[in-house]
C-alpha cells in the first residue's frame, strides 16, 4: 500500500523531486505563527497513531521561527496537544510529534534514526526541498504556508496519514 | 330498421371499449409508473446530492482544515458528475472557499420542469472533521438525468400504447369470430324470419357457452314459432272450412259456391268453357221435421247431401245454400203456384222432361241465369216431379215451400259432353234406384269391359288399352280385337251409341295435334262400325292435346296422354 502510493506520487510529484508533496495556505501578513501553528494542527489532525493519542506532546528541537502559536495547536488538532522542547543532542522520550527547527544536519538525522519504526510524527520547519527524511516539510513563504509530505518518510515510521491530506499534497506545479 | 342503421355495430363497439379500456389502463398504468419512477428518481436524486455533498465535504476536509483553495477545488472537481450543477465549499465564517459549475447544456422544457420539481433549491451537507463542524457543502442538483428519463418514459408509454391499440385490435378481431360472428348468424337468421317468414333457417353451433346457450334458445324458440304457425295454419283451415261449409251437411255453404260461381263464369268468359248450374230444392221437408222429428229432417239433409256428392265427378261441386225457416204460409203458397205455373209452362213448351233444358248454358248468359237463378229453380223442381231423386224425392209428399235448398254445379268443358253430363246429373241419382238409363245387362257388360260409371256416362277407361304411339293413329290388332269384342258386348245389350274421343300428347303443335286426335278418334271408330256400330251413331271428337291426364312433361305422361276414350252415352 505504502509503495504503492509511493509510486503513485512520486510518478505525480517528478517536477518536485523524488519524494515531495506540497500543500499551500494563504497567510495573512504577520499571521505566520497561527498559520503554522493550525497547519501543524491539521498535520496531527489526519494523523494515525497505532494507539490513540488523547493527548498529543509536541517535541520542537532546534531553532524554530513560527512556534509562538503552538499554545492553541490544540483547536485545529482535535484533542489536547502539549509542547515541549527537547535538545538536539538529548534523548527522545515520550514524543508524539518531533518537530524539527533549524539544526545541524548530523543531529536531525541521529534523532530521526533514532524515532525510526517508532510512532513518531516528524516534522521540519525549514526543509524546503523536503529531504531531511521528516515526513511533512513546512514551506513558509511570505504569503503562504505550505507543507510537503515524503511517502518515503511515511514508509518509515509507525504513523499514518490520511490520505486525503496525500491528496491536498498536490505537486508544486499544479498548486502553483 | 331506420332506428339500427346508425347504430355502431357490435364488433364496432368491442372493439371500442377494447381500445378503451386499453388506453385508459395503460395509460393509468404509464403515468402511474412515469409519475412512481418520477418521485423515485427525484428522492434518488436529492439522496444522489447529499451523498456527493458528503463525498465533496469528507475528500475537501483536509482542505478546508489546511485552508487551501486550491486543494478544495480540486478535491470536489472529480464530483461534478451528471445531475450535479454545482458544488461550492464554504468555511465555518460562511465564506466561499472554493466552487465547481457545470456547464449547462440542456435546456430543454423537461430539464426545466425537473430542476423546477426536485432541484430549486441545493443540498447542504456539513464538512465534519474530529466532531467539529468544519464547514458546509452546497450542491446544486440538475435535471438533465431525470428531464431524460421522463423523456424516455413518455415515449415508452406512448410505443406501449401503440402497441397495446394494436393488441386490442387483434383482440376485437379475435372477438369478432368467436363473439359476433355467432351473434350476426342468430341476428340474420332472426331477420331472415322477420322478413321473409322462413323457419327453415338454424343458427350455427357457436364456440362460447354464453352465445351456444342462446342460440340453443333460439332455435328451440324459431322450432317452437314453426310449431305454433303451423298449428295457426290448420286452425284457420279449420276455421275457413267451417266458414265456408254447411254445418250439418259439410257441404259448401251458400258464400262458396257464390264465390266458386263467380270464378266459373269468369272462367267461361275468358274462353269457351262453360258450365252447368243446377238448383235443387228438397220440397216437402216439413213435414219430416213434423213427423219425424228435426234430428231425422237433419239425417235426411245429411244423407240428400250425401247421395248428391256421390254422383259428382271430383271437379263438380255440391253447395247447400242454407236451410231456411218457412216465412209464411201466404208467401210460400204465392211461390208454389208461381213454380207450379212455371213448371207447367216449361212442360208445354219442351215437350218433355229433359233435365238438361234448363241447365245448359253458354258462358255468355251466365251471368243472367245467375241472376235468374229463382226463376229457373222452376227447373230443378221439375227435375225432382219427373223423376224423383234418391230419398229426398222419394220421402217428399206434395211439393211444399222449400224448407232446404241445394245447389249443384258442375263445370266442364265441352258443350258436346253437356248432354251426357246432364243426363248424368240427374240421372245418377236415378241408377241407384234402378232408374238408370242402362240395365242391369249393359251395366255388367260396361263393367266387364273396363268400362267406369262416371259422371259423364260409362266411361270406358283405356288409357291402358287404346293408346297409341307417338304421332300414329294406327290401331294395333290386338287393340282391334279388344274393340271388336267390347262393341259386339255392347250391341249385344243394345247399346248403339257412342262417343269416341281422342287426344294427342303436348308434343307437336296445336293444329297437328288436334289433327291427330280426330285421327286417333277416327280409327277407333271406324273399328267400332267395322264390329256393328251404326256410323251415325258414333260421333268422333279430336280434343286435341288440351286434355292431358297426365304431365307432358315425362315420357310416361306423354305415353298416357295419347289416348282415345270411348263414351257411352245414356239412349
Amino acid at each position: 500500500m505504502t509503495l504503492t502510493v509511493a509510486l503513485v506520487v512520486m510518478g505525480a510529484s517528478a517536477s518536485i523531486g523524488l519524494n515531495g508533496l506540497i500543500a499551500e495556505t494563504r497567510v495573512p501578513p504577520g499571521q505566520h505563527d497561527v498559520v503554522v501553528a493550525r497547519t501543524v494542527g491539521g498535520m496531527i489532525s489526519y494523523t494515525r497513531w497505532p494507539e490513540p493519542r488523547p493527548v498529543v506532546r509536541i517535541c520542537v528541537s532546534g531553532a524554530t521561527a513560527y512556534t509562538k502559536g503552538f499554545g492553541r495547536i490544540g483547536q485545529s488538532a482535535g484533542r489536547q496537544v502539549l509542547t515541549q522542547i527537547v535538545v538536539p543532542s538529548g534523548p527522545i522520550r515520550g514524543c508524539d510529534v518531533l518537530y524539527f527547527g533549524t539544526m545541524a544536519d548530523a543531529d536531525r538525522q541521529r534523532m530521526l534514526r533514532s524515532i525510526r519504526d517508532l510512532p513518531v510524527l516528524s516534522i521540519a520547519e525549514a526543509d524546503p526541498a523536503c529531504r531531511g527524511g521528516t515526513i511533512f516539510c513546512l514551506r513558509v513563504q511570505p504569503d503562504r504556508v505550505g507543507f510537503q509530505l515524503s511517502i518515503d518518510a511515511v514508509s518509515r515510521s509507525a504513523v499514518r496519514i490520511d490520505p486525503r491530506v496525500l491528496r491536498i499534497a498536490l505537486p508544486e506545479g499544479d498548486a502553483s | 330498421m331506420s332506428d339500427a342503421v346508425g347504430l355502431p355495430s357490435l364488433r364496432r363497439v368491442l372493439a371500442r371499449m377494447h381500445l378503451r379500456v386499453t388506453l385508459f389502463a395503460v395509460g393509468l398504468t404509464g403515468l402511474t409508473v412515469l409519475l412512481a419512477g418520477f418521485a423515485a428518481i427525484g428522492a434518488y436524486a436529492g439522496q444522489n446530492l447529499h451523498l456527493i455533498g458528503r463525498s465533496a465535504g469528507y475528500t475537501a476536509a483536509p482542505a478546508i482544515v489546511f485552508d487551501d483553495p486550491v486543494a478544495a477545488r480540486q478535491s470536489i472537481t472529480p464530483l461534478l458528475e451528471r445531475g450535479v450543477a454545482g458544488i461550492a465549499l464554504l468555511k465555518p465564517d460562511g465564506t466561499v472557499l472554493a466552487t465547481v459549475e457545470r456547464e449547462g447544456e440542456d435546456r430543454s422544457l423537461a430539464r426545466w420542469i425537473a430542476d423546477r420539481l426536485f432541484f430549486a433549491a441545493p443540498v447542504e451537507e456539513p464538512v465534519i472533521h474530529l466532531g467539529t463542524r468544519i464547514g458546509t457543502v452546497r450542491v446544486h442538483g440538475e435535471g438533465s438525468a431525470v428531464a431524460a428519463y421522463i423523456r424516455d418514459g413518455i415515449l415508452g408509454t406512448l410505443v406501449c400504447l401503440i402497441l397495446t391499440g394494436l393488441a386490442a385490435w387483434l383482440l376485437s378481431r379475435r372477438l369478432r369470430a368467436d363473439i359476433v360472428e355467432p351473434l350476426n348468424a342468430i341476428a340474420d337468421a332472426a331477420h331472415s324470419f322477420r322478413r321473409d317468414e322462413t323457419l327453415d333457417s338454424r343458427v350455427p353451433p357457436a364456440a362460447i357457452r354464453e352465445v351456444e346457450a342462446l342460440r340453443t334458445d333460439f332455435n328451440a324458440l324459431i322450432a317452437e314459432l314453426a310449431d305454433w304457425r303451423q298449428h295457426l295454419r290448420r286452425e284457420n283451415e279449420t276455421l275457413n272450412h267451417k266458414a265456408s261449409h254447411d254445418a250439418l251437411t259439410s257441404l259448401p255453404n251458400r258464400a262458396h259456391f257464390e264465390r266458386r260461381a263467380a270464378e266459373m263464369m269468369a272462367e267461361a268468359r275468358a274462353g269457351d268453357a262453360s258450365f252447368v248450374l243446377l238448383y235443387a230444392d228438397a220440397d216437402s221437408f216439413k213435414p219430416i221435421n213434423d213427423r219425424h222429428g228435426h234430428a231425422a229432417g237433419d239425417l235426411v239433409l245429411v244423407e240428400t247431401a250425401a247421395r248428391i256428392r256421390s254422383c259428382l265427378r271430383a271437379r263438380d261441386v255440391a253447395c247447400a245454400a242454407g236451410r231456411r225457416r218457412v216465412r209464411g204460409p201466404a208467401r210460400g203458397a204465392q211461390r208454389r203456384r208461381r213454380r207450379r205455373t212455371r213448371d207447367q209452362r216449361d212442360r208445354r213448351a219442351d215437350g218433355r222432361a229433359d233435365p238438361a233444358a234448363f241447365g245448359r248454358s253458354r258462358a255468355d248468359d251466365a251471368e243472367h241465369r245467375q241472376r235468374d237463378l229463382s226463376g229457373r229453380r222452376s227447373g230443378y223442381y221439375r227435375a225432382h216431379q219427373s223423376g224423383g231423386c234418391g230419398d229426398v224425392c222419394r220421402q217428399g209428399k206434395p211439393p211444399r215451400p222449400a224448407t232446404g235448398s241445394l245447389i249443384v254445379m258442375s263445370s266442364f268443358v265441352r258443350t258436346a259432353l253437356f248432354l251426357a253430363l246432364a243426363a248424368l246429373v240427374l240421372g245418377g241419382c236415378q241408377m241407384s234406384k234402378d232408374k238408370s238409363p242402362w240395365t242391369r245387362a249393359q251395366r255388367a257388360v260396361f263393367t266387364s269391359e273396363g268400362f267406369t260409371e262416371t259422371d259423364r256416362g260409362w266411361e270406358f277407361s283405356i288409357n291402358d288399352r287404346l293408346l297409341f304411339a307417338t304421332d300414329e293413329s294406327i290401331v294395333l290388332p290386338q287393340q282391334a280385337g279388344s274393340i271388336r269384342r267390347i262393341a259386339g258386348r255392347l250391341l249385344g245389350v243394345d247399346i248403339r251409341r257412342a262417343t269416341v274421343e281422342g287426344h294427342a300428347d303436348g308434343s307437336g303443335g296445336a293444329d297437328h295435334n288436334q289433327r291427330l286426335s280426330e285421327r286417333r278418334a277416327a280409327a277407333v271408330a271406324e273399328v267400332l262400325v267395322a264390329s256393328g256400330f251404326v256410323q251415325s251413331e258414333v260421333s268422333t271428337a279430336g280434343l286435341g292435346d288440351r286434355f292431358p291426364v297426365e304431365s307432358n312433361a315425362t315420357v310416361e305422361g306423354r305415353r298416357e296422354n295419347r289416348r282415345v276414350v270411348i263414351l257411352i252415352a245414356a239412349p
